[in-house]
């Protein structure tokens, strides 16, 4: 498919791009969380960077640890702008929707999709249909990641 | 006209359905229905209701036979007031509604019926079977009152018209738009609050969406998919409801499992992620070498270049090996894809080699040809 191989590509080259990041690492798994970490905000920073999940991911890995914004900010080959702006808005809409989550409604229903939520980066914030939207983006997303990453692993 | 005769004529006019009288007898008769296991009586009764309601569509011409006098007349009469306080707080439009027939049955519509039933109505808890019956009725004739107006319906026993006379409550807007708006609302208060008081701890729940959500997960997926039958079957009128139970059904019997197996996916994903991660770490120090050349690499399959570009195993730091072998294994046994993951992969057990190889492969820089800029420094 050539919009598939086109991701894969364009997702190989940001990743390649986040790596090349000079990082002393000692452990391995340091190394791995540098690669995952580059993969993962490769894979996000990838097509258009509307879908939520992609924002969310790009900021909660900014936020976890600061030293990962120059990270960001070359893969993505811009500033991240809307940082500071999009945790606040995280927040309170968590806050929000956890204060409107007593429902019992929602505690009987939505067990599942709180799973869901959980695995999603940025589900906390979205309701049952956008969830499901973004859901099925970022499997697509996932599977070209982790198509490319196998088959770098295959190789080396 | 006997004015007492009127509402149980009224009453048996709107429920038949052109002479499905057994039925409504029959949901009438038994009175002693109580509490949450009736639902299922209720849901048996649904059966020959919900043909009827489906079938009442295309139901023009018939002639309602002469109503006969029923031994529960009265009961009757007192029950249905009851329940028609109980169900909504606009009375006199709910004994409107309750009032109103179908197409070709002739309606009579007075004030006096409403006063009379709203006097003699007390707040009480009304009978079950009523109560479905009831909805029946209104579900019946609510989806095929398309017309409501103002004026008083004639008597006409045996004239045929073409649609419903409703008379407004006095001081509420009379459009026909809100007039149909607050039947349907009335006949959704209605319909949750009999299937509140069916299933046991939803008293307290308010909202629409989450009794019938319980409602049909209590039922499970076969009566959640009658139900939505049932309801289908008024669409023109249950719109919202018919949305919110089907949404309900598929969510609860449905798009549960799918739910399930779409979380299963990114979970699998994402440790898929982990774990490739993890693999490429061991592998790395050079990580980052030139992908150009995985580039074209990537365009082959696996197997050749994986083949192509195994170098033999040179164990030059054992002490890492040990570390690496040991956090791998750890990811390994927590990591359930390992069968697929290695399946596909060529080898499996030398992992550990190639792993070990690429301490001096990048060194060798056997990757290709073009000039490899290390820029990850081994440790």
């Amino acid at each position: 498919m050539k919009a598939r191989s086109s991701l894969k590509q364009e997702f190989l080259e940001k990743w390649r791009k986040g790596l090349q990041i000079g990082r002393n690492d000692s452990t391995i798994l340091e190394r791995k969380d540098a690669i995952k970490l580059s993969a993962d905000v490769a894979i996000a920073a990838t097509r258009n960077a509307a879908t939520r999940w992609r924002r969310a991911l790009l900021c909660d890995v900014v936020s976890k640890n600061p030293t990962n914004k120059h990270v960001v900010e070359q893969i993505l080959g811009h500033k991240l702008k809307n940082t500071a702006a999009t945790t606040r808005l995280t927040t309170a809409c968590r806050r929000r929707i956890l204060r409107r989550g007593q429902n019992y409604r929602r505690r009987k229903r939505n067990k599942r999709s709180r799973a869901l939520r959980k695995l999603v980066p940025g589900g906390e914030e979205m309701d049952g249909v956008l969830l499901l939207q973004e859901t099925l983006d970022y499997i697509v997303s996932l599977r070209a990641q982790v198509d490319v990453m196998r088959r770098l692993a295959a190789i080396t | 006209m006997d004015p007492e005769l009127e509402p149980p004529q009224l009453q048996f006019r709107s429920a038949q359905m052109g002479g499905a009288f057994d039925d409504f007898h029959g949901l009438i008769s038994p009175p002693q229905v109580t509490g949450g296991s009736s639902f299922t009586a209720l849901l048996e009764l649904a059966p020959p209701q919900a043909v009827e309601l489906l079938v009442t569509e295309d139901f023009p011409a018939k002639q309602p036979p002469p109503p006969p006098i029923f031994p529960t007349d009265i009961g009757l009469i007192h029950r249905a007031s009851k329940f028609s306080v109980f169900a909504s707080a606009d009375n006199s439009l709910e004994s409107n509604a309750i009032l109103s027939v179908s197409n070709s049955i002739p309606v009579k519509q007075e004030e006096l019926d409403a006063d009379s039933r709203r006097n003699s109505s007390s707040p009480a808890g009304s009978d079950q079977s009523l109560k479905s019956g009831k909805r029946k009725e209104r579900e019946k004739k609510l989806k095929e009152s398309n017309k409501k107006s103002k004026s008083k319906a004639a008597n006409d026993d045996g004239e045929e018209l073409p649609y419903v006379h409703v008379r407004a409550r006095r001081g509420q807007a009379t459009d026909s738009h809100s007039l149909a708006e607050r039947a349907r609302r009335d006949k959704i208060n209605a319909r949750m609050k009999l299937l509140q008081e069916l299933v046991p701890g939803c008293n307290k729940v308010s909202c629409h969406n989450c009794l019938l959500s319980i409602i049909v997960s209590s039922m499970g997926s076969n009566c959640g998919d009658y139900l939505g039958l049932i309801f289908s079957g008024h669409s023109k009128r249950l719109a919202p409801l018919t949305k919110c139970i089907c949404r309900c059904v598929v969510q609860i019997s449905g798009t549960a499992m799918v739910l399930d197996e779409i979380i299963n996916h990114v979970q699998a994903l994402q440790r898929q992620v982990e774990f490739l991660s993890m693999r490429l770490a061991a592998v790395s120090p050079g990580i980052d070498f030139d992908l150009d050349s995985l580039f074209t690499v990537n365009g082959s399959s696996n197997d050749n270049s994986y083949s192509g570009m195994f170098a033999p195993p040179i164990c030059t730091e054992g002490q890492l090996d040990g570390a690496r072998q040991l956090q791998l294994q750890q990811l390994w046994h927590c990591d359930e894809l390992h069968q697929s993951v290695w399946a596909r992969e060529t080898d499996t057990s030398n992992f550990i080699a190639p792993a070990n190889s690429l301490l001096s492969y990048d060194s060798t820089s056997a990757n290709s040809g073009k000039p490899v800029a290390p820029r990850c420094t081994t440790s």
